[in-house]
């Protein structure tokens, strides 16, 4: 197995997070994933300031982000990234609950690498979960600066 | 303006003729009083020659025998019945008489009396005169009337005197048991009403007494269909307004013409008030002025009327005004209303999900965890956890498209319905070896938005498909029929088993099912789409069929752009 590389998943509803994790589990992927309840700890860890002005050195492979969110959405959190010289080439996946069209839209014009509706039915979410973190863990290959945790 | 061209016309014409009547009249004095039968009769005679407007003259006794008139020295009538006879002699007045048919002449006129006083102030003699009645139609058939309007002079007794347009249906007509007549006959006030008539309009009827406030000898009517009142509120309706107060002047004035001699000047200032009235200058007034005591009386009226003109188009600005300002509100209301719906279905398409999502989730974790722990019952519990959340998520899911399919703009263009059809077919196709015997005939060309259109074939022949499973072969038929003038009908039919008539308004309401989910799969809102898709083109939808015996499915669409909401 290749060096842990970590994932960040911002994610208000424990029960999407535990449902998440649980899916990676099934999956045996060994990633380290931080989660942060809201977009203003995902940016506090990104720029490793707050709660996080102690966290190892390293972005994230990839951001795992929930749409809608308390204090500051995915979309806002997705523009700030992709407006920062050190943030903006880190992957980000929007994650949402349903398919509106204008989301879509404006998350792609602030620059998204992927947006993901969350299935209804949990084996397609296993599913889902499972390819996400596949990919963005393991087989893609991230920007430099990334962090290695093995 | 075309009205005061047509006004100016008029008072030229009755202008001179009564100059004319004057230079006669000059002579009545000598006339009225006299005992010569066949200088009455040469007098009369040669007044009428030079007065072309009207039928005859003439002078009735106090007892009702006729002394002498234009046409004839053979008098052995009695006229002391007719209405302008019997008012003069009551009112010792100028009077106007009612509608009649001629005794001598057998022609339908307007009398007019005029009483001649002895030297104790008895009525001593009737002077009459008849205006002939088609002449007066005449004189109004130039008023640019609206489409489907009209104007009219009617008796007290709510008799048509003159009408335009089609004067000679209506000459002599009663209307005295229309309600908007009879509400002026027994007001005898201006009045402006609405009224849905028998020919299906509603009209907006702007009645005027002429003469007398306490007894009018004539009222002016003047139509309009309501649609276009509104249409051009300010506008048409103050420019009727002010035909009928110049009509109802200028038959006014013919009147006074006969009654007074000392009318031109007065009678001039009248109507250079009436044209400036008429131009839109609603300040135009008459003023106190010195005369004969009815003209002062008439340029009173007239300067009441022009009030109350001025003051209607004010009234009407305001209304306008107060029309505009409350569809500024419902607008924003609506706009409101309209973001508040899609925050509402944001709303339910993120937040109502994700609970869904977790049941069904937790569900399948708890069944996991307990993997061989768990029983039957147990996993049978958990698997309908399962599938009833997962239904729900697709009804939520039918919900949205619903709502969405009502509010998104339609973006209208000519559709080929027959391509749209044989697309849709092609699509649904994979039949899963079931035997399906097509039957389409042409349905042309349409204008529409081609994917709603779109939806609308792929949920009534996916539900073609679906009710007809249980046959083999299935036999669906897809084509047209001529329906009402300027709309297309097609039908989709199935010999499917079809459903109790008595559901069928059910049928497309949202989440209406008429068989269980586990014989035919579904949620309930296709038909409701098609439904809601179908009335915002402008047609309608409904169904025939028998149980067992297969269904049809109609929709109409209008053949012309419809206007969509």
């Amino acid at each position: 197995m290749t060096s842990l590389k970590r994932i960040l998943l911002a994610e208000d509803s424990p029960q999407d997070v535990e449902m998440t994790l649980h899916a990676m589990a099934k999956n045996h992927l060994a990633n380290e994933v931080v989660v942060v309840p809201n977009g203003v700890e995902a940016l506090d860890y990104l720029f490793r300031r707050g709660k996080f002005s102690e966290r190892p050195e390293g972005n994230p492979v990839v951001a795992m982000l929930d749409l809608k969110m308390p204090k500051l959405d995915g979309l806002e959190v997705l523009r700030q990234m992709k407006a920062h010289p050190d943030l903006k080439r880190i992957p980000v996946v929007i994650m949402t609950g349903s398919r509106e069209e204008s989301d879509l839209v404006k998350s792609y014009d602030l620059g998204v690498n992927a947006f993901v509706v969350k299935p209804v039915d949990f084996k397609q979410f296993v599913d889902s979960v499972q390819n996400l973190s596949c990919f963005w863990g393991l087989i893609n290959e991230p920007p430099p600066g990334s962090a290695s945790a093995g | 303006m075309a009205v005061s061209r047509i006004a100016a016309g008029h008072q030229e014409n009755y202008l001179k003729n009564s100059r004319q009547l004057l230079a006669t009249l000059t002579e009545l004095a000598f006339l009225v009083n006299s005992s010569d039968r066949a200088f009455c009769q040469t007098s009369f005679s040669n007044l009428k020659k030079l007065s072309p407007d009207y039928e005859g003259f003439g002078l009735i006794e106090s007892d009702g025998t006729l002394f002498c008139n234009a046409d004839s020295t053979n008098i052995s009538v009695y006229l002391g019945d007719r209405s302008y006879f019997r008012r003069t002699v009551e009112t010792k007045k100028f009077t106007v008489g009612d509608f009649q048919i001629g005794r001598l002449t057998r022609k339908p006129s307007l009398n007019f009396g005029y009483p001649v006083l002895d030297d104790h102030g008895q009525v001593h003699r009737v002077l009459f005169a008849a205006l002939r009645l088609p002449l007066m139609s005449k004189a109004l058939a130039n008023i640019g009337v609206p489409a489907g309007g009209n104007v009219m002079v009617l008796d007290r007794n709510g008799t048509v005197l003159a009408r335009q347009p089609d004067p000679e249906q209506w000459i002599g007509k009663s209307l005295a048991n229309e309600p908007y007549v009879q509400t002026i006959l027994q007001s005898k006030q201006e009045s402006v009403l609405e009224v849905k008539e028998k020919d299906g309009v509603a009209r907006l009827h702007a009645l005027k007494p002429v003469g007398d406030t306490l007894s009018p000898g004539l009222y002016v009517s003047v139509s309009i269909p309501l649609a276009i009142s509104f249409a051009h509120a300010n506008e048409i309706l103050i420019r009727n307004l002010i035909i009928m107060a110049v009509v109802g002047i200028l038959v006014a004035a013919a009147i006074w013409v006969f009654a007074s001699h000392s009318f031109l000047r007065p009678v001039r200032a009248l109507s250079v008030a009436a044209k400036r009235l008429a131009d839109g200058d609603l300040s135009a007034r008459i003023g106190a002025r010195k005369g004969a005591a009815e003209l002062v009386q008439l340029g009173h009226t007239f300067d009441v009327m022009a009030e109350r003109l001025e003051a209607r188009r004010i009234e009407i600005s305001q209304m306008n005004q107060d029309l505009e300002r409350r569809v500024g509100e419902r607008t924003s209301q609506l706009a409101d209303a309209n973001a508040e719906l899609e925050a509402f279905c944001y709303s339910v398409s993120h937040d109502l999900r994700a609970p869904l999502r977790h049941i069904g989730g937790y569900a399948e974790m708890l069944e996991s965890h307990l993997g061989k722990t768990l029983d039957e019952e147990g996993t049978r519990l958990l698997k309908t956890v399962e599938s009833s959340s997962k239904r729900m998520g697709v009804l939520i899911d039918d919900l949205l498209q619903l709502s969405r399919m009502g509010r998104a703009a339609m973006k209208k263009t000519e559709v080929d319905l027959d391509a749209l059809l044989k697309e849709t077919i092609e699509m649904q196709a994979h039949s899963n070896g079931r035997r399906i015997e097509w039957k389409t005939n042409p349905l042309g060309k349409i204008n529409g938005d081609f994917a709603l259109l779109r939806q609308v074939f792929l949920n009534l022949i996916s539900n073609a498909l679906k009710y007809s499973r249980t046959r083999d072969p299935a036999i669906i038929e897809i084509g047209s029929l001529p329906g009402n003038p300027g709309e297309l009908v097609v039908f989709i039919r199935d010999n499917g088993v079809g459903f109790n008539p008595a559901y069928m308004e059910k049928l497309f309401g949202v989440f209406q099912r008429l068989h269980d989910a586990q014989e035919f799969e579904g949620t309930g809102i296709g038909l409701a789409n098609v439904r809601r898709i179908i009335s915002r083109h402008g047609g309608r939808t409904w169904a025939e069929s028998k149980p067992d015996h297969g269904a049809t499915f109609y929709f109409s669409l209008p053949r012309q752009p419809h206007t969509s909401l």
